[in-house]
């Protein structure tokens, strides 16, 4: 393993955690479903990818194509889950929030 | 370079997973709808993926790749199912969407 390889592995090691921390924040933050929705389907995944990429950098003979199908898996399933969340959110007509306050348009539940 | 790792860097992985699950719990204690509780089930996934990956560069075993795997498609599927059990077109009675949303009407 020489030196590029850790730096490299470390830098994206740090960018994930930072991505996942911004996640936290905004699961913990946002005031809305939907919002929270989106925190977790873009900060999330790719807090996740970035360190499963550093995994497959620092660890010694790591598969790489596990650590593509690991990566491929999470970016399918996790935006997935959050699109589900959020039609799920929109059909039983869960009220939006805006910078104004709540919103009610158009939904068709409500 | 390996010790600025050891030293540093996964005590913050370990750190940063415990406090993504500590939110995520927190979510699912206290969030309004059924929906928030399954983004906090979504957060708790991503801290246990992220928890291995941690260990298994810690330890240095290459081991772990499939569970890695297997909680990514393990997420997909409860939320699928969950997904599928809500989209139910009848309206039950007593459930608990839409409350304790403050300004609606």
């Amino acid at each position: 393993m020489n030196l590029w390889c850790e730096i490299a592995g470390a830098l994206c090691l740090l960018a994930g955690l930072f991505f996942l921390v911004v996640a936290g924040v905004g699961i913990l933050r946002l005031p809305d479903v939907y919002c929270r929705a989106h925190a977790l389907g873009k900060a999330l995944t790719l807090g996740v990818i970035l360190l499963l990429l550093s995994l497959g950098f620092l660890l010694e003979g790591a598969p790489w194509w596990k650590v593509g199908i690991a990566v491929s898996f999470q970016l399918v399933t996790i935006p997935v889950a959050s699109h589900l969340l959020c039609l799920i959110g929109y059909r039983r007509g869960i009220t939006r929030w805006s910078g104004r306050g709540w919103l009610d348009d158009g939904s068709p539940g409500r | 370079m390996t010790t600025v790792l050891q030293t540093v860097l996964y005590p913050l992985g370990w750190i940063v997973a415990l406090l993504l699950s500590a939110v995520a719990v927190w979510r699912i204690a206290r969030g309004p709808t059924t929906l928030d509780r399954m983004v906090g089930l979504d957060a708790i996934l991503v801290a246990m993926v992220t928890i291995v990956a941690i260990f298994s560069l810690q330890t240095e075993t290459v081991d772990f790749m499939e569970m890695i795997i297997l909680l990514a498609a393990l997420g997909f599927f409860t939320t699928v199912a969950f997904y599928y059990y809500l989209a139910q077109p009848k309206r039950r009675v007593n459930e608990d969407f839409n409350e304790e949303q403050e300004g609606v009407e």
